[in-house]
């Protein structure tokens, strides 16, 4: 069969109408020519760093930026390219990003170890950073302890279905889900001096993350008791057991793996809202970073302490991570 | 068991009901229930201190009588067989009792609160700074979820590219921005930075911190999104002849935006709230004012007002976002991380 | 109705190979399908069956060879591939329903858009066709409440209503619990009895026997045998396709 016979009438319903754009993007021909506009671009139309307006300067890194991602965006979403060329442009990509913000970032950054990473200026002080971060854990602990105990309670509670109570509980939980955690601190600590209730910082700051984060806990346990088959709760009445007793036995454990991913997600979150409580004054990691920039006018302190949370919250957010995929593979 | 022996229509309801209260638990029992009530008004009769400032076995003895009152309304609330409009009573009583006791021993400031917390005059003379400070709130969520939309999205396309050295990156980025304090972040860019030269406004700082915060969720948000589309919806469309617009119009968009819609509202939400941190560089949005007017003017009502404010806000947006996630998957609600 | 024209071989394979990377799935597939004619496709899982399906077409793209569609060799650079897919349609092993729309919107999805009729006629024809596979009732219905030999109806009424001159199967009823492959069987049944060219890939071995003109025998990548049912079944020649069908029947 010659494959090259004259076209048949079927042919003509099949015809192409419309130029096939989608191929010639791909072309490599087409590839070169627009990397080396590109290219002219980044070397010809980018002004030298203050030159230029601020407005032309942003609208003409901003359309750099567009022209980049774009030209490398088509190329790293082609599954025939090869995977060699792939990994160039992303790492060219990477390279580019990071040019364009160093050349117009006016930073001084050959004085980054001086400014940021002078461990030097921090010699003999960092037994305040390390209490600082004491605090830090011992609020976010305690805390955490509270917001079970008041979320375990609020969900116990709610599971019982008195209208009137329900109403009130809900009530709490919606004013304490919606404030945001700084506002429930500042005015614990600021406005309740003024009728006599004179909470400390570290005082306020854990009833402040209990009560707060407890509204959050007491969704997921009441989540979780929901997730218990409603069939367990009729045949644990039906043998007799009381209602604090269906709860106790049958709902509880059950509900309890479930619980914990968004718990655990809780109390990290908890731990990050920590740092808010530098602003009622409690000594924790943050608050004592702030007074070491103040004293040395010097940032290392800060970014020391940046560092210190990335390394211990980097971990815990994984974790939690992994528990969340453990719970939803289990529960599908 | 045997009732009675017949005496026409009326069998002995007294061994009836003794009968079944055999079979009720102690606490639930009218008798002792009535009887803790009772020790809980001689309690608050006798024992507790007088009105003024207790000293602290005086305060011990609140507390203490304050607790019991609880459990014994815990104990009523928690019988299914007591009728509604009782417990519904309680809640008033307790309320009372609460004020009561407040009134009591607070030094008699009560008729200060209204003055104290309310004031109008002071909030009328705070109102514009207030507002201002709304506005500024608003401005900085709008701009942060803009700005954490277009990052998301690029970050998220890129990432489904599946390409190991831009993985490696994005997945640092996501990382980094999701386990660093809000609060750390603005105060490094505001007060850090600009030793490096990089001197960017308040305003900038706070926005550019949440935007990067919020951008590391939304392009997981994303990503999610983009990975619950089955393959075989690809198939199906291009078997049938659809272009790959109108597969992207058709059947991609539409699936893709019903799986993003509720997280992403939940994060623009929660990324709005994050702006009250911005108090803490110096921005005057709602909180910073309301704490502002409150030391100018030595009258808290200003930041009751800035709450009350959040809170009006607030409730409706985290309740709608909510009510979005609930209808998207049926599951446990989780905290944004 | 002339037997020999060309354009009577609705379909025309000439030596098709597809590579996925290092695997050589398919080595040289030749077959031809005239108009009418139902072709079973069978054989082990990996042996090529669906992937040989897909590359017809062009959901793979094949590596090379030649594939002639109504004579039209599909791969040509001036052959706009969708429009030769909506010449075929294509019923697949997990109903790829769209979730978003109604049964009676996805059936009216394509006509609409591809072949650009107005949406008054598109829901004519469809409500035609759901009631042809006997789903009128769940025309309004979401593809999540419909059990799943209720779904594959309904994307066979999808694909219908372009109205192909071709219809794939790909395993159309490996995903369906037992007592619902008989109703799907049933419509398959039907658009055989009506002269629909059909392409099917299965392991319904009732369906085969009384509908299939033709079976093809697919393994490592080639056309082991080829017969009609009765051939394959009762007295097949090759090794191979004994030992798969000892171990199927």
């Amino acid at each position: 069969m010659n494959p090259k016979a004259a076209l048949p009438d079927a042919a003509q319903k099949f015809l192409r109408t419309h130029p096939a754009w989608f191929k010639l993007v791909r072309r490599p021909v087409f590839l070169a020519v627009t990397f080396a506009l590109v290219a002219a671009y980044a070397l010809l139309v980018l002004p030298q760093p203050g030159t230029a307006s601020p407005a032309w300067l942003y609208s003409s890194i901003a359309l750099f930026l567009l022209l980049v991602l774009a030209w490398s965006g088509n190329v790293l979403a082609d599954k025939d390219k090869p995977e060699i060329l792939k990994l160039a442009v992303s790492l060219l990509l990477i390279a580019v990003l990071g040019w364009l913000f160093y050349r117009y970032s006016g930073a001084q950054w050959g004085r980054l170890i001086e400014f940021f990473f002078n461990f030097k200026k921090l010699k003999g002080n960092w037994w305040i950073l390390r209490d600082g971060l004491g605090v830090t854990l011992l609020l976010a602990v305690i805390s955490a302890a509270g917001s079970v105990l008041v979320g375990l309670t609020v969900a116990v509670l709610r599971a019982y279905q008195s209208r009137t109570l329900d109403l009130f509980l809900k009530i709490y939980v919606d004013v304490f889900r919606s404030a945001p955690m700084v506002v429930i601190m500042v005015v614990l600590f600021f406005a309740l001096p003024y009728v006599g209730i004179s909470l400390g910082s570290i005082l306020t700051t854990v009833v402040a993350l209990s009560l707060g984060y407890g509204a959050y806990a007491s969704e997921s346990f009441r989540a979780g008791i929901e997730a218990v088959h409603s069939g367990q709760i009729e045949a644990a009445r039906s043998l007799g057991l009381s209602r604090w007793q269906t709860i106790r036995m049958i709902i509880l454990p059950q509900a309890i793996p479930v619980v914990i991913p968004p718990l655990t997600g809780n109390m990290v979150s908890m731990l990050k809202d920590t740092a808010v409580a530098s602003l009622v004054a409690a000594p924790e990691l943050l608050k004592r970073a702030r007074e070491l920039y103040t004293s040395k006018t010097n940032p290392t302190a800060l970014v020391a302490a940046a560092l210190i949370y990335l390394v211990v919250l980097i971990p815990l957010v994984r974790v939690v991570n992994v528990l969340e995929k453990r719970y939803n593979k289990g529960s599908q | 068991m045997a009732i009675s022996k017949s005496t026409g229509s009326t069998p002995s309801r007294l061994a009836d009901v003794r009968a079944r209260m055999e079979h009720i638990p102690l606490i639930r029992r009218h008798q002792f229930v009535f009887s803790f009530l009772a020790v809980l008004v001689a309690y608050g009769v006798f024992l507790l201190p007088g009105s003024g400032t207790p000293n602290f076995l005086g305060w011990v003895a609140v507390v203490a009588f304050v607790l019991l009152a609880l459990a014994w309304a815990v104990i009523v609330f928690t019988d299914e067989l007591k009728p509604e409009y009782l417990k519904t009573i309680l809640v008033f009583v307790l309320l009372a009792l609460g004020g009561w006791l407040y009134y009591r021993y607070s030094t008699g400031r009560w008729s200060e609160m209204t003055q104290l917390f309310f004031n109008v005059k002071i909030i009328k003379r705070a109102l514009p700074i207030l507002i201002q400070g709304f506005w500024t709130t608003v401005l900085m969520a709008v701009a942060a979820a803009l700005m954490s939309t277009i990052l998301g999205l690029l970050l998220a396309v890129f990432r489904s590219f599946g390409n190991p050295v831009l993985n490696l990156f994005i997945v640092a980025y996501v990382d980094f921005f999701r386990s660093m304090p809000i609060i750390v972040l603005m105060m490094v860019i505001y007060y850090a930075l600009p030793f490096l030269n990089i001197r960017l406004s308040a305003i900038m700082s706070g926005i550019i911190a949440l935007g990067l915060n919020s951008s590391a969720y939304v392009s997981e948000i994303f990503r999610a999104g983009f990975l619950s589309i089955k393959k075989g919806q690809f198939d199906a469309a291009h078997a049938l002849g659809l272009t790959p617009m109108q597969t992207m119009r058709l059947v991609l968009l539409p699936q893709a935006i019903r799986v993003v819609l509720p997280p992403l509202v939940g994060n623009y939400v929660a990324s709005a709230k994050d702006t009250a941190l911005a108090s803490a560089i110096s921005i005057i949005e709602l909180l910073k004012a309301g704490l502002s007017q409150k030391s100018l003017l030595a009258n808290p009502s200003p930041l009751i007002f800035s709450a009350v404010l959040y809170l009006v806000m607030f409730v409706p947006l985290t309740r709608m976002a909510g009510l979005l996630e609930r209808r998207m998957k049926a599951g446990v609600r989780q905290v944004r991380l | 109705m002339n037997g020999t024209s060309i354009t009577d071989k609705m379909i025309e394979v000439v030596d098709l190979h597809k590579h996925f990377k290092d695997l050589h799935v398919l080595k040289g597939v030749n077959t031809s399908v005239t108009r009418s004619e139902v072709v079973a496709i069978m054989g082990p899982s990996g042996g090529g069956k669906s992937t040989f399906l897909r590359c017809l077409n062009r959901l793979e793209e094949p590596s090379s060879g030649h594939i002639f569609i109504e004579g039209v060799d599909i791969m040509a650079p001036y052959i706009d591939i969708n429009k030769v897919r909506t010449e075929i349609g294509m019923v697949f092993q997990s109903f790829n329903l769209f979730p978003h729309l109604t049964a009676l919107q996805n059936v009216k999805l394509a006509p609409i858009h591809v072949r650009r009729i107005s949406a008054q006629e598109a829901t004519e024809r469809g409500m035609a066709l759901l009631e042809k596979v006997g789903l009128k009732d769940k025309a309004h219905a979401y593809p999540e409440k419909l059990s799943g030999g209720q779904q594959q109806r309904v994307a066979i009424a999808r694909a219908l209503a372009m109205q192909p001159q071709i219809m794939f199967f790909d395993e159309p009823t490996s995903a369906l619990d037992p007592e619902m492959i008989g109703e799907v069987l049933d419509v398959m049944r039907a658009m055989a009895r009506e002269g629909m060219t059909m392409l099917v890939v299965s392991h319904e071995m009732g369906f085969i026997r009384e509908a299939a003109d033709r079976v093809l025998f697919l393994a490592d990548g080639q056309i082991v045998e080829e017969g009609t049912p009765a051939q394959i079944f009762g007295d097949s020649k090759q090794v191979r396709t004994q030992d798969f069908l000892s171990k199927i029947l």
